[in-house]
């Protein structure tokens, strides 16, 4: 080949060798940038984890140094939402940066004794929680019930066969390696991120549940636990990041994140019991897990709590 | 029954679309994202109803916030994190001086408080996009420098005193 034509080839050679290589060398120079942005940005960052200088390959501890805010157009797990549900936020209902009341009382997140729930020496500080509140805020009647259902939930607990707290109606476990434990509304003000617009749950004092009266007289209970308890345990377990709620006087672990409504009425979920996570599906209106009737106060328990974090009121 | 030739012609006009259609993410991603009925608030005055319509142009979502006649729109790119806002009255986009969000009552500011929405829907973008930066966060603000691009990010009590 003529030389002077060999070399134009050679160059365009080199070119396309360039534009292949592009793709990786704009990479490079493009998370180079960022990097620039971000340890700006992490210097500032309250317990940003300093990194130190290391060599490609190893953790820099700049890599999730992002800016805080971004655009905001992946669309999250649940959808979006077309109606923002008001109330939740600041005075009169309207935008606040103020923290709320609510979230200021309890300790910012990381702080205090609390321990991580699954540490917890056992699954019940909600339950109790949720008893003394019941007390403080409501009738000596309300106060009485509570404790009373609470201590021979314990005993029976102790004393029978563990496998009885899954119902064998309960038949479908799930790989939570495969679940999205924490959706974007599953976090501080998750009652107002909530994504679906709609919803319907009622009658928490006295379920409307045509089962509910006479079940409850022979399970001795006479209510549920509130909707201010399951919130403020939702509230607590997304402050301390775990991700589920131990359900009030129960064994059941309720991973919230994993709420979501179908239809208007029914909510699907994954619930932990016995070392096992269970997919199960309720209908808030008919008051059924799985189609049954809770064949005990846990049960119940279970369905009010995955009834409440979907479409409860908070 | 296509001839070989024309089977190639049709392969080749597919592949260059896929191509082209790939090399065009901007294009792809173009369109509205959702209209969201809310509350805004403009200079700290009292809350009003808007109307947050996100729409993908090209390498940026717009954020117009819709209240009545008024509209203020704001355009966020990524990569670097950019915030402006349209000025009507000189046709341009401002650069931001700031802007925060805070998760528990699902509101965003910008600019201090010259406009503030209520948007779960950004927010739960935010958390679900970023989940270990945002795990066990509230407040988040960030600092724009005379570049646009974000000087500084805080958390919770690590803004006491930004911005201020």
């Amino acid at each position: 080949m003529n030389p002077a034509l060999r070399t134009p080839l050679a160059g365009l050679g080199l070119a396309l060798a360039g534009v292949i290589a592009l793709p990786s060398s704009a990479a490079r120079a493009f998370d180079s940038s960022r990097l620039e942005a971000q340890s700006a940005e992490l210097i500032a960052r309250k317990g940003g984890g300093g990194g130190g200088v290391r060599k490609a390959g190893g953790h820099s501890g700049f890599s999730n140094a992002g800016g805080g805010l971004n655009r905001g157009s992946a669309k999250p797990t649940g959808g979006w939402s077309n109606k923002a549900k008001v109330g939740g936020g600041g005075a009169g209902g309207g935008p606040s940066l103020n923290r709320p009341a609510a979230a200021a009382a309890r300790p910012a997140a990381g702080t205090g004794n609390r321990m991580a729930s699954r540490d917890k020496p056992a699954t019940r500080d909600h339950g109790r929680d949720g008893s003394r509140d019941l007390g403080r805020e409501g009738s000596q009647d309300f106060n009485r019930d509570g404790n009373r259902s609470l201590s021979r939930d314990v005993n029976r607990d102790v004393n029978r066969n563990i496998n009885r707290d899954v119902n064998r109606n309960w038949n479908r476990n799930v790989d939570i390696n495969r679940v999205n434990l924490y959706p974007g509304w599953a976090r501080p003000g998750w009652g107002v991120a909530r994504p679906w617009n709609y919803g319907w749950y009622g009658g928490w004092a006295t379920p409307t549940w045509g089962w509910w009266g006479a079940r409850a007289a022979v399970w001795g209970v006479a209510t549920l636990a509130t909707a201010a308890i399951i919130n403020d345990a939702v509230d607590d377990a997304v402050d301390d990041h775990n991700s589920y709620i131990v359900v009030p006087n129960t064994n059941y672990q309720l991973l919230y994140g994993t709420v979501q409504p179908s239809g208007s009425n029914s909510v699907s979920f994954v619930v932990q019991a016995n070392g096992n996570d269970y997919q199960l599906y309720a209908n808030c209106n008919r008051g059924t897990i799985n189609g049954q009737e809770p064949s005990n106060a846990e049960e119940a328990e279970l369905l009010n709590a995955a009834c409440q974090v979907a479409f409860g009121s908070v | 029954m296509l001839n070989r030739n024309t089977l190639r012609s049709r392969i080749g006009l597919l592949a260059a679309a896929a191509t082209a259609f790939a090399a065009a993410p901007a294009w792809a991603q173009s369109g509205t994202l959702y209209k969201l009925d809310t509350k805004c608030s403009v200079k700290g005055a009292e809350p009003q109803t808007c109307v947050v319509e996100a729409v993908n142009e090209g390498s940026a979502t717009l954020y117009r916030h819709i209240m009545g006649k008024t509209v203020e729109t704001i355009r966020v790119t990524e990569s670097p994190v950019r915030m402006s806002v349209w000025v009507d009255s000189t046709k341009t986009w401002k650069n931001l001086d700031n802007a925060a969000a805070r998760f528990s009552t699902n509101t965003i500011c910008f600019n201090g408080r010259d406009l503030c929405v209520i948007n779960p829907n950004y927010l739960n973008s935010v958390r679900e996009e970023r989940p270990d930066a945002t795990a066990g966060r509230d407040l988040i603000k960030v600092e724009f420098g005379a570049d646009g691009r974000i000087d500084l990010t805080c958390y919770d009590d690590g803004c006491k005193g930004v911005g201020k």
